[in-house]
């Protein structure tokens, strides 16, 4: 019993690799996006700078202890209980069934060129990237419409979840997914073997919460829940204890805090996994590659690598912050207390490096709705509609990219001030601490500015 | 929330963050289209004198499955005329991304993509059957 046990799951998992990518997958998931003038990254590199002593300066003067405020109850809102309505929320949930099994259908019915394809369209694009600002505008939406949580039975556990665990499971998907989307050679995008990572990622599921109970399982095992519940803290609609409310954009990271360190490795590799990105089409890429070898091995470590330099500055700033001033907390608690102020650097990162992508490639979903299965079908009409690249031109795109890095940074210098606010004793003891996080928080800034303006290299 | 007036002044300065940027953006484009009203103008008014936007000419030459000569990126202004010479020692399809345009390579002949860049960013171009990624033409707002 257990033997067979063993053959099935190692086919499952050797299932996406027995089905072969192609010698090298068109291009999927092209930026048509120019690197931003340099003269636009020196005038950001300096706004960032200048505001950021602006900010001290306004620190020094106004900003005072409060009272906590949670904001507008808005459970009473009638478009708010429409969406609450067990009706509409059931339509929702049926809805994300019949996508999740027209994603994995198409993986194996439909198109084989990823960029024609319902799976890696839908999946690469339109969710991964879409679903992360969705959650930050409205919310938490996943948790209704998670469709491996709808599929995977209410198991109670058998194990208790190990708290010395944490979010290191979700943690390790994220990694996955990440490696499958630069570095798989083609794996990722190729849409049969998409298909068969999310059969298989269901099975997983189902196994983590017959082992440890599908709510323990779902909060820090599942990535995607683990994912947009981090980033719905950014939205204004926020939920506490079963009533709703409207709050301050990002007010909600002030409100919790990071409870186990994996999660700040989390958000660190938020950031990094797309600076990561960015750097690989740049010549230093090629340069470091040329320096200590290319492949896949040597790119896989280069993406860990990126993780704990990130992750190194981010401690070094805190353990300079607590030289700075006397606390009785521990460089971890610290680091965990000021995690969440780096949330809204990691959504600009985000956003400024592939918000064109949703809004360009991730048309192609207009066609591939009406035709998800390659039949020539067309059921919505749409099937014959073509991509209009001229949507944005790169004017808008540089000025967008460069308005996000900035006020993603203006607005993590605040929130990490505010908390500081809360921790130490007094204004000036504050003010003093955070020197070394507002130099990090420059670094990571003018970093990704840096980044998209550097010229991208051929062969990307 | 912490403070209510710090929060206040806190959404002055990203307000004012972006009405500078978008002072910035407006102005630009701004400029812009009062140059090209000026041009047109000057066009309608001299008639004998034939307006040509720029053409800009590439030559690229193929060989091995690569680029064997020519420029790795070419680099033009939204507007112009583009016209590409390419010729290869196989045959294959010469393909540009974005502008989704495609021209027959055959052995030993030279042969043009002419177009108009009416597109700005940057489109990579790749022999489509080896699927090598020769280049990319970069399209620079005007």
């Amino acid at each position: 019993m257990v033997k067979s046990l063993w053959l099935t799951s190692l086919l499952l998992v050797s299932w996406p690799l027995v089905i072969p990518p192609p010698v090298a997958a068109h291009a999927f998931g092209i930026q048509y996006t120019l690197p931003i003038p340099l003269w636009m990254y020196l005038w950001g590199g300096g706004v960032v700078v200048a505001i950021s002593f602006l900010l001290i300066g306004y620190f020094l003067k106004f900003s005072k202890k409060g009272s906590e405020k949670i904001g507008l109850n808005i459970s009473q809102n009638l478009l708010l209980k429409f969406f609450r309505w067990g009706l509409v929320q059931t339509f929702f949930k049926s809805l994300s069934l019949v996508i999740f099994s027209l994603t994995i259908l198409a993986g194996f019915m439909g198109s084989p060129e990823p960029a024609s394809n319902f799976t890696t369209v839908f999946f690469w694009i339109l969710f991964y990237l879409g679903f992360i600002y969705l959650s930050a505008l409205v919310g938490n939406f996943w948790i209704v419409v998670n469709p491996w949580r709808i599929l995977t039975p209410n198991f109670s556990p058998k194990l208790n979840y190990p708290s010395s665990l944490g979010y290191y499971p979700a943690l390790l998907f994220y990694f996955l997914l990440i490696w499958l989307e630069l570095l798989s050679n083609g794996i990722g995008v190729n849409p049969p073997s998409l298909a068969g990572i999310l059969i298989f990622y269901t099975g997983i599921n189902f196994l983590g919460s017959i082992i440890f109970g599908k709510e323990n399982w779902f909060k820090y095992g599942e990535f995607f829940s683990a994912l947009f519940e981090l980033f719905s803290k950014i939205s204004p609609i926020q939920k506490k204890e079963n009533k709703f409310y409207l709050q301050i954009p990002f007010s909600k990271l002030l409100e919790e805090r990071v409870n186990h360190f994996s999660l700040v490795i989390f958000i660190l590799f938020s950031l990094s996994s797309t600076a990561f990105d960015g750097f690989r089409s740049t010549s230093w890429w090629l340069k470091l590659v040329y320096l200590l070898g290319g492949g896949q091995i040597i790119s896989s470590l280069m993406l860990g690598a990126s993780l704990v330099l990130f992750l190194s500055l981010y401690l070094s700033a805190i353990y300079l912050m607590k030289l700075l001033v006397k606390t009785k907390l521990a460089v971890f608690d610290l680091a965990s207390k000021f995690a969440y102020s780096l949330l809204p650097i990691a959504l600009v990162y985000n956003l400024a490096h592939y918000y064109s992508l949703l809004l360009i490639q991730g048309q192609s979903i207009i066609s591939l709705v009406s035709d998800p299965l390659n039949r020539g079908w067309n059921l919505f009409g749409s099937s014959d509609y073509v991509i209009n690249i001229g949507i944005i031109g790169a004017k808008f795109i540089w000025n967008s990219q460069v308005l996000l890095i900035i006020s993603g940074h203006i607005v993590a210098v605040f929130l990490a001030h505010s908390i500081a606010l809360r921790l130490y004793k007094d204004r000036k003891s504050s003010l003093v601490s955070q020197l070394p996080m507002l130099t990090l928080m420059v670094f990571y800034t003018t970093f990704g500015l840096w980044l998209l303006s550097q010229p991208l290299r051929v062969g990307g | 929330m912490e403070n209510k007036k710090s929060y206040l002044w806190f959404i002055l300065l990203l307000l004012l963050t972006f009405l500078a940027g978008g002072f910035y953006i407006f102005k630009s484009s701004w400029n812009n289209s009062y140059q090209n009203t000026q041009i047109n103008n000057i066009s309608l008014a001299s008639s004998s004198v034939s307006i040509n936007s720029n053409i800009k000419t590439f030559e690229l030459i193929v060989k091995d499955k690569k680029l064997f000569s020519g420029p790795d990126v070419l680099k033009v202004t939204e507007g112009d005329l583009v016209d590409i010479k390419i010729s290869s020692d196989v045959s294959e399809e010469f393909h540009l991304h974005g502008y989704d345009k495609s021209v027959d390579l055959e052995k030993g002949k030279t042969v043009n993509l002419k177009f108009s860049a009416n597109l700005t960013g940057r489109f990579p171009y790749e022999l489509e059957e080896d699927k090598v990624e020769l280049g990319a033409l970069e399209v620079s707002p005007k």
